[in-house]
């Protein structure tokens, strides 16, 4: 082919690639990086269709001005804001104005408008009499003319109702009513809330909505600030368009000084131009086929191009090694010759690289195909320009007395470094298992300090970004859609610590207006209670009788538009879709946390009907983007693994030598342990961004491998013009992407971290081991290891398969016939297994199972099958939460399972069969780490497991026995807080069951669905009972797990002997104490039991317990002492006492809820919520109430003990009704989880440098104030200095929770330790 | 917390309002004994600071017995602030300061504060009557058609929206000094409400109850 026809070629197809370029769109719509169908797609479409990331809060701070002032301030800031136009809706005041429109739009629709309860509960007699009283009350009033007159219109003001539930469903959590402003807790500060016409993606700091709000916030009278998504959107793109710039322009001023030390001439660089510019063409056409195209794969892809002029410098440096002729046309021999010499290299290069970009190209994420397919173009595009372009260029820009840089390294590596060095990144490869993903978005976003502190700020105060979310619901028309929302936002009713806002109260369902004409269906029936309770609260019923008439008869459905020019008609209109394609409607949940919107996320999904389709669908922001990285991640991992897998393939096939496959491996081996390693270590996460950014880094790395040992096979000259070219490569990659770890977006300093590890890994992979293993030394020494490192990984891998074949455990064979039924799945909630079954009730679990030992086991394996895999996920997370040590993991998962023949032989037989009958009804997903069988077996004596690492802080609880004389109603009662730390699993699934047996007492109990073991319960025989933890110095042996012994009481013991006989005969593995009572005969009793014995505390009629034992035979235990000094134990041992004592009167269930939801320390001082010295911490799986007289527990519903009280019986259940009674509400569940908030916050601290830390503690304490424990951390974290003294001392005010805490308080003091 | 509507709001005014302007038509000033006219008004202005108990009967066809209430008023010209306090049989205040209203029932645990400004209707209405209050006897003509008798006066509001609450104030004065002893609203659907005063205080020197 001659250079002509060559050149003619690549001319003709760059500007064909150029043509098909022209048409690519790029978008900076996410919906474009998303996958069309699946939830992250649909999800983001909801958000942006709902302009759920559209709104704008605006504070006013009045801190020290008056209430009047500060409502000024409002006002003037908000008409400021109103009269722009840059916002659909502004609210900063809710005026008589407002009510006076909202009542007048509600008129013809008064029998239709508000809570459904609350109009049913007016229309009772006692409705009737209360709502007439109350207007009689206010007739006494300056404005009793004008109350009259309503109350003739209106008698039982259905429209003031209405008003009074819309007008204050609008404002925020922390934020209430006052003076018709939105005010919040602390009085100081007042609130405005806007809506952008224009969405916040794309915002940036130059946009008219940005810039406005920054002249009317300057011009406030009092200071101001405001947030949202336009400002976080604004912010990340100014700078990240900063940093980038920045760090391109360096990275490409660093590339030209590269190419000039390197060459001492710019010729080489513009014989690179073809190169980029043919490579960019192929890239930019590969993505106008792909079009729309998102920005991010683009900027990735651009990443790409340099692939190009890496073909071209060693194109360059092959041509000058062996002299550059004078003549042009020589030149270009010399170019040919240079060509045909790398070809393999080339070929195997384009093909290892397509082969990886071909699996990602199949991903379900657009992003990722687009920056596959961009991949494959651009690597097509280099070989391309190379082969066709190459030679020319070379005869073009090469001149005589060019020469190949000199590499300053050793060309030959001393053999005992090559091996330190596998060694280090074989180090470095186990480090970089336990690398972090990240998903969460908000790692990926950051915030400027001044943006953090607001944010920080409106955290405290109103809750945090992150906790709201929609569910939306779509149908043919807008009844349709009405109603299905309707439904199913019932369940989110009583959901603690949200607030659920939508348009179902200006907009009624059908289902609810059919309730209401049912409701109002006797009008005669209604006419005369409604003249009773007049005529009996004073009033002449004749009188209002017309006004009655009327107000109920008000029944015109409203439309979307009857709400405009009202305060309802920003809702209605942001939260109603109504099209040709059919309509939908949306309601917006706010929470005090994310914990708390997943919760609520929960108990929506557990209301789904079974079939339901995604027509009604939770939409959780923060949870999605989430889900969508971790499924980036899994696919990351599959694909690249794959591609990984293949390549390696091909490279052993192209090779077919060991050292040969190896050195061309190397360098992306290196790569990638050394960069995930390194980030482990160091504790940063792969994120959505970098994980990414490591594909194309191994891509890079092969490149490299393959061009050494290619020229390896041809010459020496060949081997140094490719070390030559490699060195160049990678400085002019490295100078490109090292500019971006100093840049303060955690999005664009994790690319530049990954890519730049990376790189400096590949350095070390091709100059530091490779040299040395393509010597003949090398090859043979490689063999050798290889062989050798074999054997050992097949001994370890057959001393694992050992451990586990060791540590199986034989089930008990399977009976030869049992009962079984047809499996009936009503809904999620509602599950039937014949006789048996599995509901939920006020949040609670409740299940019902009877039968033989394997039946049992059996049908709580069908009834559970939704939750088992969600259970065990659930341990699996808690195990990797408190053992952090992948060793450690590994001698738990290996060593525990070995102790299960004693287990076994100390268990009853009965118990084991209800373990296979539950392993029995299917696979679960550990499978592949032990048989089910055996780590179930090995799950129930997690229990026992935590105790024996001491001081756990796993468990803590505090009880009380209680009867006879020290009770309301003489019943005998158990009170408890079951602190076990478990996981959310043992908080937000609990469950209540009830066991019935053949031949055994039935019992009931509460723990998880699934777990056979018992830690509180009753039986049918009145006996109640409950394990708490305790230590002695007994040794730990293993026998049965404790609650395996509990659960034996409660089938077998009908009195306080036979329990105490039960646990005579049967050892446990630790120490723990039993607190048992019996409801029929009248007694109580402590048992104080260790693995050698079993000691009695008189009860009495009444008795405290914690987790230190008192008899005298244990309590002077040394471990038992240093519980005592070290703990919280005896300080929730006294306060529970104190509550308990006689002069506080006799216990009923209400003071007994009251003892367990105590938050008091010593003589009732309030305490720091979440302090671990009180009985109530936040951190119980669950509060009980174990009356055995009446056989009835009641459990906490939560979070924790705040989501408030339900009550079951036995007897009822026996019969068939599984509902429970709730018996108390919510008890400030906000509280509750701003301390878990806290605390997540705490523990990310941990791992986090000092400054950061520091902020991140002090957002903590905001949530969870005067937490002495959060005190000392950020004291810790503090230079020394007064503020640092000034923690220590507040923490040793509080006090402390623990002995510890005091030790370290005074070392901040500069006290001597005591 | 249940609001009231703007026309419960307007109605405090205007018995608030009205109540304690025909107060103000008592004047330290001599007056003839049993004769009153328009020009009692221009005496109004002179009491700076008034207080008195009130008893308020409220007899409606919508009750079955009228429903009385008693309590306390206050009113300062200096601060234009008017108070007026339901002590029995429910608790109740309402004070007034230029538009700004405030209404509290704290054994209902509800309070609510708004401007009468908001409401151009309500802005207006409350205008007239405080002009009146203010003792502008322009104002008092221009809004008024008003009938003197013996120890009284009649007032009737020209403005239609007025007359749709209000038919007539008919105010009964006491002498030496002159002062109102009682009021009543007449509404057009014959609902009455009478407020009798005692124990006024004007300027802080007491009167004695006739």
């Amino acid at each position: 082919m001659t250079p002509r026809l060559r050149l003619g070629l690549l001319a003709g197809v760059t500007l064909l690639l150029g043509g098909v370029a022209t048409q690519m769109r790029v978008s900076t719509n996410l919906a474009d990086a998303l996958p069309a169908e699946g939830p992250a797609g649909r999800a983001f479409r909801d958000i942006s269709r709902f302009s759920l990331l559209d709104s704008i809060v605006i504070e006013v701070d009045g801190t020290g001005r008056t209430e009047d002032e500060l409502h000024a301030a409002v006002d003037a800031l908000g008409a400021a804001l109103s009269a722009r136009d840059d916002f659909a809706s502004v609210r900063y005041r809710f005026g008589m104005a407002d009510g006076i429109a909202l009542r007048k739009a509600a008129t013809p629709s008064l029998a239709l408008l508000g809570d459904g309860d609350a109009f049913a509960a007016r229309l009772t007699p006692e409705g009737m009499h209360a709502a007439l009283e109350r207007a009689r009350d206010r007739m006494f009033s300056p404005a009793g003319a004008m109350m009259a007159r309503g109350l003739e219109v209106d008698p039982l003001d259905l429209g003031g109702a209405f008003t009074d539930a819309v007008m204050g469903a609008g404002a925020l959590g922390g934020v209430s009513l006052r003076g018709g402003h939105l005010v919040a807790e602390d009085g100081a500060h007042a609130l405005i809330l806007a809506r952008a016409n224009t969405p916040a993606l794309g915002t940036t700091l130059d946009s008219p909505v940005v810039q406005h709000l920054q002249v009317d916030l300057a011009a406030s009278p009092l200071p101001a600030s405001w947030l949202g998504s336009h400002r976080f959107a604004a912010e990340a793109a100014d700078q990240i368009t900063r940093e980038v710039n920045l760090a391109v322009t360096a990275g490409l001023v660093l590339v030209g000084l590269v190419f000039l030390v390197a060459f001492r001439s710019v010729r080489p660089l513009l014989g690179a131009l073809p190169a980029i510019v043919v490579g960019g063409a192929a890239a930019a056409a590969a993505a106008a086929l792909r079009s729309p195209i998102h920005g991010m794969a683009l900027a990735f892809g651009g990443a790409l191009a340099g692939l190009g002029v890496d073909y071209w410098i060693h194109l360059y440096l092959t041509g000058v090694r062996d002299g550059v002729p004078a003549t042009l046309k020589e030149r270009y021999r010399v170019g040919l010759d240079a060509l045909h010499h790398l070809l393999p290299a080339y070929t195997m290069s384009v093909a290892a690289t397509l082969t990886a970009f071909l699996m990602l190209a199949t991903s379900s994420y657009q992003a990722v195909a687009d920056l596959a397919w961009i991949g494959i173009g651009t690597a097509a595009g280099a070989l391309l320009s190379v082969v066709l372009g190459g030679p020319a260029m070379f005869a073009l820009v090469a001149r005589p007395g060019d020469r190949i840089p000199t590499v300053p390294l050793p060309t030959r590596i001393p053999g005992v470094l090559a091996v330190l060095l596998v060694a280090g990144l074989g180090g470095l490869a186990f480090a970089g298992l336990g690398v972090r993903f990240d998903g969460d978005p908000r790692a990926m976003d950051a915030r400027l300090p001044a943006t953090a502190a607001i944010e920080r700020a409106f955290e405290s105060r109103y809750g945090g970004a992150g906790t709201t979310a929609l569910v939306v619901a779509e149908a043919p028309t807008l009844d349709a859609a009405l109603d299905l929302l309707a439904a199913r936002t019932d369940s989110l009713r009583d959901t603690p610590g949200i607030a659920v806002k939508s348009a179902l109260p200006f907009l009624p369902a059908p289902a609810e207006r059919a309730a209401r004409a049912a409701l109002l269906a006797d009008p005669a029936a209604l006419e005369a209670r409604f003249l009773a309770a007049a005529d009996d609260v004073g009033f002449s019923g004749a009188a209002l009788l017309p006004g009655f008439r009327a107000s109920l008869a008000a029944t015109a459905a409203p439309t979307v538009s009857s709400w405009d020019g009202t305060p309802g008609a920003d809702l209605v209109r942001r939260t109603v879709r109504v099209g040709p394609d059919g309509a939908a409607v949306a309601a917006i949940i706010n929470a005090v946390t994310t914990e708390a919107l997943e919760h609520a996320q929960r108990e929506f999904e557990l209301a789904t009907p079974a079939g339901a389709d995604d027509d009604v669908r939770f939409v959780f922001p923060a949870g999605v983007a989430k889900a969508g990285a971790e499924q980036i991640r899994t696919e990351l991992l599959t694909r690249s693994g794959l591609g990984l897998l293949a390549v390696l393939l091909f490279m052993a096939a192209r090779y077919r030598d060991l050292p040969n496959f190896l050195a061309a491996a190397l360098p992306s081996l290196a790569a990638a342990a050394g960069t995930l390693g390194v980030l482990a270590l160091f504790d940063f996460a792969l994120t959505p961004v970098s994980g990414p950014a490591l594909v194309l880094v191994l891509g890079l790395a092969f490149d490299q491998g393959v061009f050494l040992v290619e020229a390896d096979q041809v010459s020496r000259s060949a081997w140094a013009s490719s070390r030559a070219a490699i060195l160049v490569a990678l400085a002019t990659a490295l100078g490109g992407f090292v500019g971006l770890t100093v840049a303060t977006h955690p999005a664009v300093f994790s690319l530049g971290v990954a890519m730049s590890l990376g790189i400096a890994f590949t350095f070390v992979g091709a100059f530091l081991v490779v040299p040395a293993i393509l010597t003949d030394a090398g090859r043979a020494w490689t063999r050798t290891f290889v062989r050798r490192a074999s054997f050992v990984v097949a001994v370890a891998l057959s001393l694992d398969a050992l451990l586990a074949i060791r540590g199986r455990v034989v089930p008990p064979p399977a009976p030869t016939s049992f009962r079984s039924y047809t499996l009936d799945v009503r809904s999620p909630t509602d599950r039937r297994y014949g006789p048996n079954r599995l509901t939920r009730s006020h949040g609670i679990w409740v299940e019902r199972v009877e039968g033989t030992a394997y039946e049992i086991g059996h049908a709580t394996g069908l009834l559970a099958a939704d939750l088992r895999a969600r259970n065990e996920d659930s341990i699996v997370s808690e195990f990797y939460t408190h053992v952090k040590n992948p060793l450690v993991r590994y001698g738990l998962v290996r060593g525990v399972p070995l102790l299960a023949d004693a287990m076994t032989a100390s268990t009853p037989p009965a118990y084991l069969e209800e373990l296979r009958g539950y392993t029995d009804t299917g696979a679960a997903p550990y499978d592949w780490v032990a048989p089910q069988y055996t780590r179930k077996l090995c799950y129930h004596a997690i229990h026992d497991v935590g105790q024996a690492m001491v001081d756990s802080p796993l468990l803590g609880c505090t009880g009380f026995v209680a009867g006879g004389a020290r009770t309301a109603d003489g019943h005998w009662m158990i009170g408890r807080n079951w602190d076990f730390d478990g996981g959310r699993l043992f908080d937000e699934d609990k469950a209540v069951t009830l066991v019935a047996r053949d031949g055994a007492i039935p019992f009931l109990h509460v723990a998880i669905v699934g777990l056979s073991g018992v830690v509180s319960g009753v039986n049918a025989e009145g006996i109640g009972v409950a394990v708490l933890a305790a230590a002695s110095d007994a040794p730990i042996r293993a026998g049965a797990p404790m609650i395996f012994i509990v659960r034996e009481i409660l089938e077998k013991a009908k009195t306080l002997e036979d329990a105490r006989a039960i646990l005579d005969a049967r050892r446990g593995f630790v120490s723990e104490a039993i607190l048992v009572v019996d409801g029929k005969h009248g007694a109580g009793a402590v048992f104080e039991v260790t693995p050698d014995q079993v000691e009695v505390l008189p009860a009495g009629d009444a008795i405290a317990l914690s987790n230190h034992f008192r008899s005298p035979a244990l309590a002077n235990h040394a471990a038992n002492l240093q519980r005592m000094a070290e703990g919280t134990t005896v300080a929730r041992l006294a306060r529970m006492e104190a509550l308990i004592a006689p002069e506080n009167g006799p216990i009923d269930l209400s003071r007994a809820l009251a003892i367990l939801r105590d938050r008091g320390g010593a003589g009732g001082a309030p305490l720091p919520a979440g302090h671990e010295s009180t009985i109530n911490a936040d951190v119980a799986s669950h509060g009980v109430v174990i009356d055995a007289t009446a056989r009835t527990i009641t459990v906490s519903m939560s979070p924790n003990l705040a989501g408030g009280f339900a009550r079951f019986s036995l007897d009822a259940m026996l019969a068939g009704d599984l509902d429970g009674e709730r018996v108390s509400g919510p008890d400030a569940p906000e509280v509750t989880y701003r301390v878990h908030e806290a605390r997540r916050l705490q523990r990310s601290a941990a791992t986090q440098a000092d400054a950061e830390a520091s902020e991140t503690l002090r957002h903590a304490l905001r949530l969870a104030p005067g937490s002495p424990d959060l005190l000392l951390d950020l004291a810790e974290r503090l230079p020394a200095g007064d503020e640092r003294a000034a923690l220590a001392r507040d923490a040793l005010a509080t006090p402390p929770e623990r002995a510890r805490d005091v030790r370290r308080a005074n070392v901040l003091l500069g006290a001597a330790a005591p | 917390m249940q609001r009231r509507t703007a026309w419960e709001n307007i109605g405090a005014g205007i018995s608030t309002l009205a109540a304690t302007a025909a107060l103000f038509a008592a004047l330290v000033a001599p007056r003839a004994a049993h004769a009153v006219d328009e020009s009692v008004w221009a005496d109004l202005a002179k009491v700076g600071k008034l207080e008195a108990n009130f008893e308020q009967t409220q007899t409606r066809a919508v009750l079955k017995q009228p429903l009385v209430s008693r309590g306390v008023v206050r009113y300062d010209r200096g601060t234009a602030s008017l108070l007026w306090q339901v002590v029995s049989p429910g608790a109740s205040t309402f004070s007034l300061v230029g538009t700004v209203a405030k209404m509290e029932y704290p054994d209902l645990g509800m309070k609510d504060t708004f401007d009468l400004a908001q409401v151009p209707e309500a802005s207006r209405l409350a205008s007239s009557l405080l002009v009146w209050m203010q003792a502008d006897a322009a104002a008092v003509s221009r809004d008024f058609d008003t009938t003197y008798g013996t120890d009284s006066a009649t007032l009737r509001p020209k403005d239609p929206t007025l007359r749709g609450l209000l038919s007539e104030l008919q105010i009964r004065f006491a002498s030496a000094p002159t002062r109102v002893r009682s009021v009543d609203l007449v509404e057009p659907d014959a609902d009455r409400v009478h407020i009798a005063f005692r124990g006024v205080r004007l300027d802080g020197v007491a009167t004695t109850d006739p």
